[in-house]
């Protein structure tokens, strides 16, 4: 897919980020606004999963360390409430014990920190063919 | 051990009945295993074996040809190897006080006479024997201490370095910790440029597109130089904590640990590690603040590692000060009884090979009660049923 054609999947959606470090919240709501035309943010698991339950969202872009709740955590209960929602971690990997537990959450992308453009656009790609050919959209 | 005893005498009878009357001799000296008897027929002869041989007693006749005895003991006196060799004349022709004098003079520990009397000569030389196994058990034992002490020094050297060593490992990845944030903004920052351009974002065909592309990207720059300063910063932070102190500096415990937190903090944080400050020391102080960060940084790293490897809910460090007294207190369920007297100790670690050195708070012993007059203490915190809530360690200093 041409970066034109993988923006046409991903502008429709509605985003809900959690990071808890500012700076990395602003830059990177900056950088996901070129894909994403609504995005939500939370600064830890706590207001993230408030957030989650009380919105309507396409796609979760998560840290994993977080104070009060982490990413795992997180994704664990969201996974709970839903099994197809396109959710990313993006974090800087330190612990292997996470890589674990995310495979086995069936996360459908890793962003490492600190970012490379092929490595989103690469998890972007994957995520828009998934959801052209099983649209949940509007589901 | 083995007793050396070299007999010079240019008449070979002489040498053989010296012989007979020596090995019939019991010396009742457990340490003293054997008696050498060895032979030289002149003064020459002697002089070779002594550099070749360790000898511990020299029987000298006095008459012989060429070389004599009061020569060969001139020459045995002259050389610093050999001049603390003790020598008993014997002899049968220099009787006279004279030579008696003489011989003592060159350096004679005993004057003998022929004929000899058999048990006195016997007696003096198992005195002597004695003697020598003595001042040779002796010079092993200062020999050995001396080894022990260098071996010691070397393996306090070897400690600290490897502490060292171990330290700037944890620093490197405190480093990480505090480059993560800014390093991922950099990163989110220069991949969103990256993005504009090739998405066309702005209208470069117009002068409002250009204008606004220009501002969007000047302040994107702003940004990066930003983040760029906070890398620079934590690098100089760290860097002056390496610098060695060389000498005390008047401060207040409240700068030094703040100086700390600035390196841990951010690896606390990420963990979930509340952090409690309560500061009630405002007087000054003088101490190596380099040495004192690095026990403090040493007591909330092994607090910050024992969170993790009990998975502790609700980390939390207290640092309270109080007059020249710092208290760092967590709640990570204390110290075991069994192993509380033994965590100064050198090589003693609960963490496993590749984490812990054993060496962190034993050296935080050293720089507290050694480089400073101070006191570093621990004790666990119990909740009302008994039960250890966690850790308390204490640095006191006085001052002189």
């Amino acid at each position: 897919m041409t970066t034109k054609e993988i923006l046409k999947m991903t502008n429709n959606l509605h985003l809900l980020y959690i990071e808890d470090d500012l700076s990395m919240r602003e830059t990177s709501v900056d950088l996901f606004k070129n894909f994403f035309t609504q995005i939500t943010t939370a600064i830890d698991g706590v207001e993230g999963f408030e957030k989650y339950e009380n919105g309507s969202f396409d796609i979760i872009v998560t840290d994993i360390s977080m104070p009060r709740m982490d990413g795992i955590e997180l994704i664990k209960r969201i996974r709970a409430k839903d099994k197809d929602i396109p959710i990313i971690v993006y974090s800087a990997w330190n612990k292997t014990s996470y890589m674990t537990e995310c495979i086995s959450m069936n996360v459908d992308g890793y962003l490492l920190k600190p970012m490379q453009i092929k490595n989103i656009m690469e998890v972007l790609e994957k995520i828009s063919v998934r959801l052209l050919y099983s649209p949940r959209i509007g589901q | 051990m083995i007793i050396n005893i070299l007999a010079v005498d240019d008449v070979e009878a002489n040498l053989f009945s010296l012989e007979a009357l020596i090995s019939g001799n019991k010396i009742g000296n457990e340490d003293v295993k054997k008696v050498n008897f060895i032979q030289a027929l002149s003064g020459q002869e002697a002089l070779k074996i002594v550099l070749e041989t360790n000898i511990d007693l020299i029987l000298l006749d006095v008459q012989m040809p060429e070389m004599d005895g009061f020569e060969t003991a001139r020459f045995l006196k002259l050389n610093p190897k050999t001049k603390d060799i003790p020598i008993i004349f014997l002899t049968a022709a220099f009787k006279a006080e004279e030579f008696v004098k003489y011989g003592y003079e060159v350096g004679a520990t005993d004057y003998f006479t022929k004929p000899i009397e058999k048990y006195q000569f016997l007696n003096k030389l198992n005195l002597y024997i004695n003697l020598f196994a003595k001042t040779k058990k002796l010079k092993q034992a200062f020999i050995s201490l001396e080894e022990e002490t260098k071996k010691n020094q070397q393996q306090e050297k070897a400690m600290i370095e490897q502490s060292r060593l171990a330290q700037m490992g944890e620093m490197i990845s405190m480093i990480a910790h505090q480059w993560r944030q800014p390093l991922g903004a950099i990163a989110s920052t220069t991949v969103n440029l990256q993005m504009k351009l090739e998405l066309e974002a702005f209208d470069f065909s117009t002068e409002d597109g250009i204008e606004e592309a220009k501002e969007y990207f000047k302040q994107r720059f702003v940004n990066i130089e930003e983040y760029v300063q906070s890398l620079t910063t934590t690098i100089d932070d760290f860097r002056n904590f390496y610098k060695p102190n060389k000498e005390m500096v008047v401060t207040t415990l409240e700068s030094v640990i703040d100086k700390a937190l600035k390196i841990i903090t951010s690896s606390l944080e990420d963990q979930g590690i509340k952090l409690i400050c309560n500061y009630d020391a405002k007087d000054t102080i003088k101490l190596y603040d380099n040495e004192i960060m690095q026990v403090i940084l040493n007591i909330l790293k092994n607090a910050q590692d024992n969170f993790t490897e009990k998975e502790i809910k609700n980390p939390e460090i207290i640092i309270i000060t109080n007059d020249k007294s710092i208290t760092i207190c967590d709640n990570g369920g204390g110290i075991p009884g069994d192993i509380i007297e033994k965590i100064f100790d050198p090589y003693f670690s609960t963490k496993d090979e590749k984490n812990g050195t054993g060496l962190g708070l034993y050296m935080s012993k050293t720089i507290i009660e050694n480089h400073h007059n101070g006191k570093l203490s621990v004790v666990n915190k119990n909740d009302t049923k008994g039960r250890s809530i966690g850790a308390c360690f204490t640095i006191e200093i006085f001052e002189d």
